[in-house]
């Protein structure tokens, strides 16, 4: 085996090695938090508090070209139960309360992120 | 042992037409074939991206120009199948991102290390991808999502960069 050949199995093993852990910690993540965020074509339409929540209820958003997702909020929870896009990616990521990763849905450019409540605590001291 | 390092020679117009339009059906039929494998992990953007395998192979043994013909036409017609215009725009920043990196990684290696070039594929389309998404989105929000694309990136990268590998061994008649 040539030298180039093994510095590139290295490479890609540490890279491996790296991502994978970088992976793990974002889906481990857990946040107290609940601030749900939607956003629709990079514009931000609503912002739910979702430890308010009381009665679960639907949203239903519409882009520019008339792509549909209807999203439902519950207490602590939000995921997008159904949409008009061809795959429904948004719809499998289901319910969301915490995590860094943001629910997404490509086609209809609606995103869906839940932050941390903790910044206005913060702002009080 | 096979011949390796040959770059096909066409003998006429009309068959490097012909070899060039087989290639393209050969990636869209993957292309086509691939969408109808399901993915374990609803996560958008994840992808085996075996249709890469026919560009990591015509970069081996084929001239660069008739590579990017024909990616271009597997890019435009994999969109137009998908039926999502939106697709378009991820594809070809993700498929030409890719493209760039195999190409310069391959002119610094002297076409040594094909697998390599698919992992570099792969993480290079991943970032293609997350960059038109920041510019969608209007948010760096989405860059998490390139640690978990850029992990599954290699690993699927290594998958179609040993298959092209593998195969750019075998002459094509």
């Amino acid at each position: 085996m040539r030298k180039s050949t093994k510095i590139l199995i290295a490479l890609t093993a540490v890279m491996l090695l790296v991502f994978g852990i970088g992976t793990f910690l974002i889906l481990t993540e857990k946040q107290d938090s609940k601030i749900a965020k939607i956003y629709v074509g990079g514009e931000l339409l609503y912002e739910i508090d979702l430890q308010a929540v009381a009665e679960p209820y639907t949203i239903t958003v519409t882009n520019e070209s008339g792509g549909e997702n209807v999203i439902e909020v519950r207490q602590g929870e939000i995921g997008v139960i159904s949409a008009s896009c061809p795959d429904k990616l948004c719809v499998e990521c289901g319910f969301s309360g915490n995590g860094l990763l943001p629910i997404i849905c490509l086609p209809n450019e609606v995103m869906i992120c839940v932050e941390g409540g903790n910044s206005d605590v913060d702002a009080r001291h | 042992m096979l011949t390796q390092d040959t770059k096909i020679a066409f003998r006429t117009k009309t068959q490097r037409l012909c070899v060039l339009a087989l290639m393209a059906t050969f990636s869209l039929i993957i292309f086509v074939v691939e969408s109808q494998i399901p993915v374990p992990i609803a996560i958008p953007g994840i992808k085996l991206g075996l249709a890469n395998v026919i560009t990591l192979f015509m970069l081996k043994r084929f001239s660069v120009k008739d590579t990017a013909y024909v990616l271009s036409v597997r890019i435009v017609l994999a969109s137009i199948f998908a039926g999502q215009g939106m697709y378009l725009a991820y594809s070809v920043a993700g498929g030409f991102l890719a493209f760039a990196a195999m190409v310069l990684f391959l002119k610094a290696s002297k076409g040594e290390n094909l697998w390599f070039a698919g992992v570099l594929g792969a993480i290079s389309h991943n970032l293609g991808q997350i960059l038109v998404a920041i510019f969608f989105f209007q948010t760096g929000y989405v860059a998490y999502y390139f640690v978990v694309l850029t992990f599954c990136g290699i690993v699927t990268g290594l998958f179609t960069g040993i298959t092209a590998q593998l195969a750019s061994k075998y002459r094509i008649k």
